[in-house]
C-alpha cells in the first residue's frame, strides 16, 4: 500500500471524492439532481458526468440567429449523448457543430423534408449509434443520398429509397404510407444478417414473405389498420413477438408454440373479428416459454377461459394484461385462482364491466407477488360482505378508473404497506377529508398520486394529504380552487412534480402573481391557460380555468 | 476467529475479531496481498483513520458481521432513502463533523454497506431543501459567479430526461 496515495483529505463536503459523491447522488432523481448541480462547482460536474445518457439536449428552436448559437455552444459543459432537433429550421452548420461538441450518440430530428435533408447531411459523417427522423412531409429521394453511419433507424413516413442510404443496421422503426414490399427489399439487400430488431407500421400483406430473409430476428412487431396473415417462414429466434391486427389462426399458434422455443413476451391486438378458437386459446396458454402476455380483442365465455386455465397453468408467466374484454367478478376470480404467480395484472375494458369491492379482494389475497395492478373502465361496486379488506403485502402500483363513484368502503380498506404508486379515476366523485386521511394512513410510502374527479376537491384535502404523506414526491390532481393551489405552492418542499387543474375567480390573477413570486416560483406561460412554474426544487404544470384568461 | 491488531493514525492498536474487519475489503486485500497469516502478530496500520472513528466503523461491523453481502446497484430498482434500520439511523445520530469522517471512512475501508447507509443519511439531508438551504446545512461555498450559476440554469432547462 503506498502510504503517500490519497492522505489528504478532503476538507469539507463539496469536494468528497467521486466514488462518495456518486453514493450520495445515487438516492436522487433526474429532476432533483438538476437542482443539486447548482450547489457548487464540484457537484455541478460530478452530477453532469452521472446524467451522461440520462437526459437529452435539446436544440432550442426560440435562438434565432448564428450569434444566438455561439453563446449557446459556449453553454453547454455537459457530456450529452442524446440531441433533440424539433425544429428543422435550425441551420445544418449549428447542428453539426453541436454533434461534433457534444459527441452526442443519439440524434431525434423531426420536420420538413427539405429542411431536415441538410440535417441529415450534416450528421453522415458522424458516429451515431442512433437516428430518428420524423418526416413531416413527403420524403423525395433524389435530394439525398448518401451512407449513413447508424445502427439503429427510426423513420416515420419513410418513403422507400431513403432506407437504401443505410447498411448494417440491428434496429429499425418504420412508418410507410406507400410500398411497404419495396421498402422490405431494400432493408433486407443491406441489412439481411445483422438486423435483430424490426417495428413496422403501414400496409403489410404481400410484402411479409420477405421477413424470413432476416437470418438474425429476435424482436418483431407489425401493425397495420388492413388485417393480413401470419408471416410464414420466419427464423425461430424471436422472443418478442407483437401482432396487431394479424388475422392469426389456430395453426400459427400451433407454429408458434413449435417453431419459437424462444418467445418470451407475446402481444396480439385484434380490432376485427379473430380466427383463434378455444384450441388455439389452449395452446397459447401452453407456449411455457412466455413471460409476458397482452391479449386484446379476446372474446370467450368464462366456460372457455375456465377450461384453457385449468388445463395448462404457465407458472412463468409474471405480467398478464387483457383489454376491450368484458371482465365480471367469474372472469376475475379465474385469473385469480389459476394464475398464482402474476406480478402484473391489468384489465382495459368497456365502460359497462362491472365488479364488486369483493373481486378485488380476491385478486390481492390470491395473488401473492402481485406488484402492479390496473382496472380500467371497470366499475367497482359495494359489496355486502362486512370485514372487507384490501390488502396486499406485495402490491406497489394501483390504477383504477371508471366513471362511477368509489364505493364507501375502498379507502378505509386499503392495506397496502407498499404501495407507492396509486391513480384514481373516478368521475363521478366527489374526494372526502375523511378519504385522504386512510390513503395517508393505509399507504404511508405513497409517493406519486392521481387523483381524477369530476368534482371540486377542497383545499382541506390537498393539506391533509400534502401534510401526512412525507414522501409523496408527485401530484397530480384536477379542480382545485385558489386556496388549494396555495396549499400545493406552501408545500412544494415535500413535492418535485405537481399537476394541476385550478378554479380561478377572475379577480384572483393578482394575488396569484404575487404568490407565486412570493413561492420564487418562474412562471412560464404555455399556450391558452396552461403555465408551467419552475422553482428551485419543482415542476408544475398548472392548467387554469378561469373566464377572463380564456 | 483468530484476532487480528489494526492501528488507527493516531498509533491506537485495536485487537480485534478477523471476521468483523474482513467487513472492509481494504483489509482482507493487505492480508490477501501481505500474506499476513492467522495468529502472527502484525499490525495492520490504517494511517486515513483516527481511532474515535475506528472504534465506531468496527462497532458497526460488529453489528452487522453477518448481513448478507449487498448486491451491486441496479438502476431499475426503485430508490428508497426511508429505509434504514433504526439501529443504524441510531448509530448514525452523529455531528456532521464525524457522519463525514464515517463516510470517508467506510470510503477508504472500501466497506460497501456501511458507504451506502452513511451517504444515504447524507442524502435525507439534502432532499426536500434548496441549492442555498443545501449550502448552509454543509457549509458549502458557492463557488460560482454569478453568471456560470446563470449558465447552469439554462443549461438544466435545454436539456430533459430521455
Amino acid at each position: 500500500m503506498d502510504m503517500n496515495e490519497e492522505t489528504i483529505m478532503p476538507l469539507n463536503w463539496s469536494d468528497l471524492p467521486p466514488h462518495v459523491l456518486d453514493s450520495v447522488f445515487k438516492w436522487f432523481n433526474v429532476k432533483e439532481l438538476k437542482f443539486l448541480s447548482l450547489v457548487c462547482r464540484n457537484w455541478n460536474y460530478e452530477i453532469g458526468r452521472l446524467l451522461k445518457g440520462k437526459v437529452a439536449l435539446i436544440a432550442p428552436d426560440c435562438l434565432q440567429n448564428y450569434n444566438d448559437y455561439t453563446d449557446y455552444l459556449q453553454m453547454i459543459r455537459r457530456p450529452y449523448e442524446t440531441l433533440l432537433v424539433r425544429n428543422a429550421c435550425i441551420p445544418a452548420k449549428i447542428v453539426r457543430k453541436i454533434i461534433k461538441k457534444t459527441k452526442v450518440k443519439h440524434v431525434q430530428v423531426q420536420g420538413r423534408a427539405d429542411n431536415l435533408i441538410e440535417i441529415l447531411k450534416a450528421t453522415a459523417n458522424a458516429e451515431l449509434t442512433s437516428l430518428s427522423v420524423c418526416f413531416e412531409d413527403e420524403f423525395k429521394s433524389n435530394h439525398f443520398s448518401r451512407m449513413m453511419k447508424v445502427s439503429a433507424l427510426r423513420v416515420q413516413n419513410v418513403a422507400p429509397n431513403f432506407v437504401n442510404n443505410f447498411a448494417s443496421l440491428r434496429s429499425v422503426q418504420l412508418s410507410c404510407r406507400g410500398d411497404m414490399m419495396e421498402l422490405l427489399s431494400a432493408l433486407v439487400q443491406n441489412n439481411k444478417s445483422t438486423l435483430w430488431e424490426l417495428k413496422l407500421t403501414g400496409v403489410l400483406e404481400d410484402s411479409l414473405h420477405l421477413l424470413g430473409e432476416f437470418e438474425n430476428l429476435c424482436s418483431l412487431s407489425l401493425m397495420s389498420l388492413r388485417p393480413y396473415s401470419f408471416p410464414r417462414g420466419l427464423k425461430g429466434n424471436l422472443y418478442y413477438l407483437s401482432l396487431q391486427n394479424c388475422s392469426l389462426t389456430d395453426e400459427d399458434i400451433t407454429i408458434l408454440k413449435r417453431d419459437f422455443i424462444r418467445l418470451q413476451v407475446l402481444e396480439l391486438n385484434f380490432s376485427e373479428e379473430k380466427n383463434i378458437t378455444e384450441k388455439g386459446l389452449t395452446e397459447l396458454w401452453n407456449i411455457k416459454t412466455l413471460l409476458h402476455l397482452q391479449l386484446i380483442g379476446f372474446k370467450f365465455s368464462n366456460q372457455v377461459w375456465l377450461e384453457t386455465f385449468s388445463c395448462a397453468a404457465n407458472k412463468n408467466l409474471k405480467t398478464l394484461s387483457f383489454g376491450s374484454l368484458d371482465v365480471d367478478e367469474e372472469f376475475i376470480y379465474l385469473c385469480a385462482k389459476y394464475n398464482p404467480f402474476l406480478e402484473e395484472l391489468a384489465f382495459d375494458s368497456y365502460f359497462g364491466s362491472k365488479i364488486d369491492l369483493k373481486a378485488l379482494q380476491i385478486l390481492t389475497t390470491n395473488l401473492k407477488k402481485l406488484k402492479s395492478l390496473t382496472l380500467k373502465d371497470i366499475e367497482i361496486s359495494q359489496t355486502n360482505i362486512c370485514d372487507f379488506k384490501l390488502s396486499s403485502e406485495s402490491l406497489e402500483h394501483l390504477h383504477i378508473s371508471h366513471r362511477g363513484l368509489i364505493p364507501v368502503d375502498f379507502f378505509r380498506s386499503l392495506e397496502t404497506p407498499s404501495l407507492k404508486v396509486l391513480s384514481l379515476e373516478f368521475w363521478k366523485h366527489k374526494l372526502t377529508l375523511e378519504e385522504v386521511r386512510y390513503i395517508s394512513k393505509n399507504c404511508p410510502k405513497i409517493e406519486n398520486l392521481k387523483l381524477l374527479t369530476f368534482d371540486d376537491i377542497h383545499y382541506d384535502v390537498i393539506e391533509a394529504l400534502t401534510t401526512n404523506s412525507s414522501n409523496l414526491r408527485s401530484l397530480e390532481c384536477n379542480y382545485l380552487d385558489m386556496d388549494g393551489f396555495l396549499v400545493v405552492l406552501r408545500n412544494c418542499r415535500f413535492l418535485s412534480y405537481a399537476k394541476l387543474d385550478v378554479r380561478l375567480e377572475t379577480d384572483d390573477i393578482n394575488i396569484l402573481l404575487d404568490k407565486v413570486a412570493f413561492f420564487r416560483l418562474r412562471m412560464k406561460k404555455g399556450d391558452f391557460s396552461s403555465f408551467k412554474f419552475i422553482g428551485e426544487k419543482i415542476e408544475m404544470d398548472v392548467k387554469f380555468l378561469c373566464k377572463v384568461l380564456e | 476467529m483468530p484476532n487480528i491488531k489494526l492501528q488507527s493514525s493516531d498509533g491506537e492498536i485495536f485487537d480485534t475479531s478477523l471476521d468483523i474487519a474482513l467487513c472492509s475489503l481494504t483489509i482482507k486485500t493487505m492480508i490477501d496481498d501481505c500474506g499476513i497469516d492467522e495468529g502472527e502478530d502484525t499490525v495492520v496500520p490504517l494511517p486515513n483513520v483516527n481511532s474515535t472513528i475506528l472504534r465506531k466503523v468496527l462497532t458497526w461491523a460488529q453489528y452487522h458481521k453477518d448481513d448478507p453481502q449487498p448486491t451491486e446497484d441496479d438502476d431499475s430498482k426503485e430508490k428508497r432513502t426511508d429505509d434504514i434500520s433504526s439501529w443504524d439511523a441510531d448509530f448514525l445520530k452523529v455531528d456532521q463533523g464525524t457522519l463525514f469522517e464515517l463516510i470517508l471512512a467506510a470510503n477508504y475501508l472500501d466497506i460497501k454497506g456501511l458507504l451506502d447507509v452513511t451517504c444515504k443519511t447524507v442524502a435525507n439531508m439534502i432532499k426536500g431543501k434548496t441549492p442555498e438551504e443545501i449550502r448552509k446545512t454543509f457549509n458549502i461555498k458557492n463557488d460560482f459567479t454569478p453568471a456560470e450559476e446563470e449558465q447552469v440554469r439554462k443549461e438544466n432547462e435545454w436539456c430533459e430526461e430521455k
